[in-house]
Formats: C-alpha cells, sequence, structure tokens
C-alpha cells in the first residue's frame, strides 16, 4: 500500500469521526502505520500536522453549521468536540480572525479559508514536486483588456470567456495571456468576477469590444500550477489553505491572477501557468 | 528481525531534551524537523564544552531516547525526545545538560540495517514482533543507540541502528 493510500485512510477516518472524541494515535492506527511514523509521513505528505488537520477541519465545518444552522454556538462547540466555548472561541478566532459569535451574524461563509477535506488528488498534487513554494516578489502596475462576467457556475463560463477572447484576438501574436479572478464581498452567494485577457501597454492599443482593468503594483506570491485549468482549485486550497496560515502572510486584496505568457491555450490544457497572490 | 535480549543496569544520561511535535515546525519542508535541530544544538554544545563533562562513560556511543505514555502522546501526537551522552555518575553536571536516568530493565536489541532505519519499525516491533514473542513491553520509552556503524542519513545504506526495547 502506498504512503499517500495510507494517509488517505486517515483522512477517511477523520471525516467519519469529526464529532467524536478521537486522538492522532486513532488516526495513526487508521492508517496503518506507528504513531511516530504516522506523524512524520502525514506533515510530509499533508503539510499539516495531524492535529492541525483534526483541528481545522472541525473549525471548518463548524463555520458551515454556524452560518447554516439554526443551532446555538454552544451546541456547535460540544458537536466539535470543544471543551468549552471559550476553547471553541479561541481556536476559532485563531483559524479564521473572528469570533463565532461575529462570524454567525455576518452569515456567510469565505469557502477559500474553510479547510476543505483533502482527497487523494490534493496529495498527489500538492507532492508531484517541489514547484507549491512560492517566489515572494513585486509586480509593476499592469493592464489588462479583455472579456469579464460573473462566474457562478465555474468552469464552463471561463471557458466560454476564453473562446470569445480568441476569437477577439485572432491573428495577434505575441500577446501575454492573463486570467483575473476578483472575489467580491459574499461572493458565496452572487458569485465572483474572472476576466480573461491580454496585457496592453496604452489604452488606445485596445480593441473596443475589450474591457480594461487596471491593476496596481502588488507585492505577490508568485506560485507554478501544473496541470489542466480544472485542477486549478487544488493549488488554491493549497494557497488559501495551507500555504496561508503556515506563511504568516496576509491578503492584500481579494484577488487572483493567473498568467499564462503567450500561450493562452494553456488557459483550457494542461500546462504550467503561474498563480499570483497579492499579499501585504 | 529478531532480537537479542540484553540486561542493561541503570543508565545515566546527560543531553537536551525537546517536546512537542517533532514535524510541526518544518513538516514536509526539509529533512529538517525538531529530532534533527535537537541533535545540531547538542552536538553544537559538545564540540564546545565536552571535555568539561566528567565520569562519561567512553565508547562512541550516542542516546536517542523517545519517551511517549503522555496523554498528549496520543491525543496530539506530541512527544518527548533525549539526546545525550551515557555518565557514570551523577555529579559534577554543567548547568547546560539535563540529565535522564533511565532505570535497571531487560531491553530487547532490534539492530536496524539500511532502508530498515527509515522505515516504521516501531509498527514492526510493537505490532508484529512484541505479540508473539513471549515478552511484553515493559516501559513507555525506547532507545536509539548510535555507534561508527550509523554512516550519517546520506550513506543510509551502509548504516546501523541500534534500537533498546524494554521488555519484561
Amino acid at each position: 500500500m502506498s504512503q499517500i493510500a495510507s494517509i488517505c485512510r486517515a483522512l477517511d477516518f477523520v471525516e467519519a469521526h469529526l464529532k467524536e472524541e478521537i486522538t492522532v494515535a486513532d488516526m495513526a492506527d487508521a492508517a496503518g502505520y506507528s504513531l511516530y511514523h504516522f506523524c512524520r509521513m502525514f506533515n510530509s505528505l499533508v503539510h499539516h500536522t495531524p492535529y492541525d488537520y483534526l483541528m481545522r477541519r472541525r473549525l471548518s465545518e463548524s463555520a458551515r453549521d454556524l452560518v447554516e444552522s439554526d443551532k446555538r454556538i454552544i451546541d456547535i462547540a460540544f458537536d466539535y468536540r470543544f471543551n468549552s466555548p471559550e476553547t471553541y472561541s479561541r481556536a476559532f478566532k485563531r483559524m479564521f480572525g473572528t469570533q463565532p459569535s461575529q462570524w454567525k451574524e455576518l452569515g456567510w461563509l469565505d469557502e477559500r479559508f474553510l479547510m476543505s477535506r483533502l482527497t487523494r488528488e490534493h496529495l498527489e498534487h500538492v507532492n508531484a514536486g517541489e514547484y507549491l513554494r512560492p517566489v515572494l516578489e513585486g509586480r509593476d502596475a499592469f493592464r489588462a483588456a479583455g472579456v469579464m462576467t460573473l462566474v457562478e457556475d465555474g468552469g464552463e463560463t471561463i471557458s466560454r470567456l476564453w473562446e470569445i477572447l480568441a476569437r477577439e484576438l485572432e491573428g495577434i501574436e505575441g500577446a501575454e495571456y492573463y486570467g483575473i479572478t476578483w472575489y467580491p464581498v459574499s461572493w458565496e452567494k452572487s458569485g465572483f468576477f474572472y476576466m480573461a485577457g491580454v496585457e496592453v501597454t496604452a489604452m488606445d492599443s485596445a480593441n473596443p469590444a475589450l474591457v480594461v482593468k487596471a491593476i496596481p503594483p502588488l507585492k505577490c506570491a508568485r506560485f507554478i500550477h501544473r496541470g489542466s485549468r480544472g485542477d486549478l482549485q487544488l493549488t488554491l486550497d493549497y494557497i488559501y489553505q495551507t500555504w496561508l496560515p503556515k506563511s504568516g502572510e496576509r491578503l492584500a486584496y481579494p484577488l487572483e491572477i493567473e498568467y499564462y505568457g503567450q500561450d493562452m491555450s494553456a488557459a483550457w490544457r494542461d500546462a504550467e501557468l503561474e498563480v499570483y497572490i497579492p499579499i501585504e | 528481525m529478531e532480537p537479542k535480549i540484553v540486561e542493561r543496569e541503570q543508565i545515566i544520561l546527560v543531553g537536551f531534551s525537546f517536546y512537542g511535535d517533532p514535524f510541526a515546525e518544518s513538516g514536509g519542508w526539509t529533512e529538517e524537523n525538531e529530532v534533527g535541530r535537537l541533535w545540531q544544538r547538542f552536538l553544537a554544545y559538545w564540540a564546545e564544552n565536552g571535555d568539561r563533562v566528567k565520569h562519561l562513560r567512553g565508547g562512541d556511543l550516542a542516546y536517542e531516547v523517545h519517551i511517549g505514555g503522555y496523554e498528549e502522546t496520543d491525543s496530539m501526537g506530541h512527544v518527548e525526545v533525549f539526546v545525550g551522552m551515557e555518565v557514570t555518575e551523577l555529579e559534577d553536571v554543567p548547568v547546560q545538560l539535563l540529565v535522564k536516568v533511565l532505570p535497571p530493565t531487560r531491553y530487547a536489541v532490534f539492530t536496524l540495517r539500511g532502508e530498515q532505519i527509515t522505515s516504521d519499525w516501531p509498527r514492526m516491533i510493537y505490532d508484529e514482533w512484541l505479540p508473539g514473542s513471549g515478552y511484553k513491553s515493559a516501559r513507555d520509552y525506547l532507545i536509539e543507540l548510535y555507534d561508527q556503524r550509523f554512516k550519517g542519513l546520506e550513506n543510509l545504506l551502509e548504516s546501523e541502528l541500534d534500537i533498546y526495547v524494554p521488555v519484561r
């Protein structure tokens, strides 16, 4: 049995027992490893300690319950095996930067920051290379011209945007392609904005059929994503749920920039692209 | 993996200690973990001050002791790891060093060779060997004993490492 398969059994075990009293030793048993070896394996493949992952999964599901159910906070705390509302609040604030009561009042979830239930796909993706270590760097201001819309269904709308852009730009060579995502407040309800675009140097060079978006100078963490655009979610989960809390960095804007270089076909087939996340 | 059974008197160690999840900090990023850092800290101290330590029990032996049995070991994966050298007397210990006294006991001694060293040998010992051995685990710790047969992780294939498991 491969290491990833063993660790997946521990991940499944966590999901089946989020509301029960379980220990890291129980997770190791589920994986079939000694406790010490398990902690080492889990860390190197999941990039969280087993206990950290268990707590983040519990807190993330509790965050969902806060918004989606009428349960009292104290009951949710006990549901997920916190000893008291105080320990729950402290852990919650540590992960989400806000109190459970404020979160409940706000009434919407930013899925980007909830710890996803990690799958075999996540583990294989994150461990396929060392490429998830970002480079921190400044980016100059730039303008992108393209097509932009509110995305509610994910992939399909985005593919259509790229098709439209490809038709508008037919015959143009040497353009640099960007996918720009903007998350408005409570985007879980309304959807997010996505722009398929090219960099333009001056306003007047833009085709009037296209919209122009100005991106200010940013400090960014630059990640390399390998695989299809469909797998991009695996990289984004890693960035927001694992890298961000570990790095101690803070997001400057609710914005992601995908950079495809001069080959826009990388937007719909397996390729390598850069993902820029603005940080403070 | 057949052990030899040995009786040992009380073992007095002087060295450094770590308590927590040894893999929490660096996780999968590097080969570095808290046990590696513990050794670096200890060896740096030893290089500078080793000759001030008295009653040293000679031989090129370095001990790494893993102590479990805490509630937090099971629930959070926290362990105590102690690294150090053996001394014959509990006297004249420099204030920088901690002391660990291991009681007289019987040990099952396993010699790990090459890739066995990085394998999940605790499981082979405790889950596979122990149940059918006629022995029982006697204490909540085990010893990794490093001597000149251990050539470093970069020369794993030529290396050997002895594991001492307290049994009764």
